[in-house]
């Protein structure tokens, strides 16, 4: 099938726009996690988020909003346990991690099981992204976005160089709420596409890519969210004709990208 | 406000010392032996300050505290005139951290865009830099001679030039007290020598007041005017000269310590019991030790 005919399909149409806006957020929040040593926090809060998903499938809530809910109150946890300093970062993400996934199966199983419903949240699912889901991604992208532009320079200045930026009088409790806050909603934001087992992959690999190659801090989110779009595409379009598992398929490409990036930066460290 | 053009606010010309720090009787500690046991220090405008101290000597504790990182369990700061709690100004003072305890080599921001970070603190939320924070990244940049490196990561420059760049950021938010957290640690002699003179051309033309904290006084002592020791409280304060001058007597009189300090040949030779150590990471000084434990008073009080 010739790929403008790809566009004709509706739910494809669908999972572009939403696919694009996510491609946009995810590399936004992860080039600030991975400079801060936080990769494992959007692995956390999917995680958190699958139960809160699994609570809104049990009682009947619009599961995106039940899974914000979840994903933001596991992201203020993980975030205040982390900084009072009785619990490393890396534990306090994976008890947040199991917990959320515990929780999530005893509800799931209260629920009726792991059906296709839950699997396209876990996975991913471009034929499930209906209208009010569409909407619900841009929204939350672009909150997203507008935040961290708002924020850029409070964020920028504690992820290089924490205690500098406090002894500068810089909020730093508040910001680092406020960007594991933003790593929650991107994570529900992006799990309709890529599925919540695989979100932490198009918010970090796009970001590793990017550090590798650019000169500059905005060159790096450039190149992040240049790099999350040509997964993105690429990866919905080939797992379209080659009949695999979008969310897979996204992660794959962007993985290549990872170490095509990785390949060059050696090649030029040689020269 | 302060700019790096208008700057030199000659300290000298200020009839009356205006104190940017005042600890008095400022004490750290959760239980057992405090970190801090009373310091008591005044740093005015247009000093260069060397405060030196031993690891363990509560150093790096009271550096947080005077950053506001940290608040004293006991004994009053005041910043700038005013109570360090409530001081909110937070750029004025200028901080330059000990480099490798926190910053990521692997972080891709250029120095252009570190050194205008100097600028986010006193634009406050919500604010953009514009051409007024430009300049100022330019005059600073200038100043740590950094120019030419302005485009490149800062990761990828030499340990001497990335100094040069926070000292850069520091310049650039146009701070007045500029503190280092032992800024040469890890550069070799010639590159030391070339970022004391720095400071020196800083403290002397921009009349920016300077706290540099090492734990080794013969690195600094040609350098600073004037020096503050550090044992849990302050247990010397005034010229290096002093310091050996003082010691000298010291020696002297109990036959126990000979110590000299030459500012032009930065040494310092302690000899106790048969030891011999110079003020080092590992080997708490002698002579600190020994003044303190002879009359348990700071010894700017003895002299």
């Amino acid at each position: 099938m010739p790929i403008i005919e790809l566009f004709s399909y509706e739910f494809m149409q669908r999972a572009y726009v939403a696919g694009i806006a996510v491609a946009i957020v995810c590399p936004l929040i992860g080039v600030f996690l991975v400079l801060r040593r936080l990769s494992l926090l959007a692995d956390g809060l999917g995680h958190v988020t699958f139960a809160g998903l699994a609570a809104g499938f049990l009682f009947g809530i619009y599961p995106l909003f039940a899974a914000l809910i979840a994903a933001i109150i596991g992201a203020v946890g993980i975030e205040r346990i982390r900084t009072r300093g009785r619990i490393a970062g890396d534990a306090a993400i994976a008890m947040f991690y199991t917990a959320g996934l515990a929780v999530g199966v005893v509800l799931v199983s209260r629920a009726g099981g792991f059906n296709v419903n839950v699997l396209g949240y876990l996975f991913g699912s471009i034929a499930a992204v209906a209208l009010p889901d569409l909407f619900t991604v841009l929204a939350l992208a672009a909150i997203v976005v507008a935040l961290i532009a708002v924020f850029y320079k409070e964020l920028l200045f504690l992820t290089f160089d924490e205690a500098s930026a406090r002894a500068a009088g810089l909020p730093a409790g508040g910001v680092n709420i406020l960007l594991s806050a933003l790593a929650a909603v991107t994570t529900v934001a992006a799990m309709r596409i890529v599925g919540l087992l695989l979100v932490s992959s198009l918010m970090v690999l796009p970001a590793l890519t990017a550090i590798r190659l650019a000169s500059s801090f905005r060159q790096t989110l450039g190149l992040a969210v240049a790099a999350a779009l040509i997964a993105v595409l690429v990866g919905l379009t080939a797992s379209f004709y080659l009949d695999t598992a979008p969310g897979g398929t996204i992660v794959l490409v962007a993985l290549a990208l990872f170490g095509l990036a990785s390949l060059w930066e050696g090649r030029r460290a040689q020269a | 406000m302060t700019t790096l053009t208008t700057a030199p606010l000659a300290h000298a010309t200020h009839a009356a010392a205006e104190p940017l720090v005042e600890l008095r009787d400022v004490c750290f500690g959760y239980g057992g032996e405090p970190t801090l046991a009373g310091v008591d220090l005044t740093v005015n405008r247009g000093e260069f300050l060397g405060l030196i101290g031993p690891n363990g000597s509560g150093k790096s504790t009271l550096l947080n505290i005077i950053l506001g990182l940290l608040r004293p369990t006991s004994g009053n700061v005041r910043l700038f005139g005013q109570d360090a709690a409530r001081f909110s100004e937070r750029w004025r003072i200028g901080y330059v951290p000990q480099r490798l305890s926190t910053f990521d080599a692997q972080f891709p921001a250029t120095v252009t865009e570190v050194v205008g970070m100097g600028r986010f603190a006193r634009l406050g939320p919500f604010r953009r830099p514009g051409p007024t924070d430009r300049a100022a990244v330019e005059r600073a940049l200038e100043w740590a001679d950094m120019t030419a490196f302005r485009e490149r990561r800062i990761g990828r420059l030499s340990v001497g030039q990335q100094q040069r760049a926070f000292i850069a950021r520091a310049l650039a938010s146009e701070s007045e007290l500029l503190i280092l957290d032992e800024p040469t640690a890890a550069v070799d002699a010639a590159t030391q020598e070339e970022f004391y003179h720095l400071l020196e051309r800083l403290n002397r033309e921009v009349g920016l007041t300077i706290i540099l904290v090492e734990h080794d006084l013969a690195m600094v002592a040609a350098h600073v005017a004037a020096i503050a020791l550090l044992n849990r409280r302050i247990v010397f304060h005034g010229t290096p000269q002093e310091y050996a001058a003082r010691d000298f007597l010291h020696g002297i009189y109990s036959e126990q310590t000979t110590c000299a300090v030459h500012p032009e040949i930065p040494h310092v030779h302690a000899a106790h019991e048969g030891v011999t150590a110079g003020v080092t990471h590992t080997h708490p000084p002698h002579h600190i030790r020994h003044t303190h434990g002879v009359d348990g008073q700071p010894t700017r009080q003895e002299q």
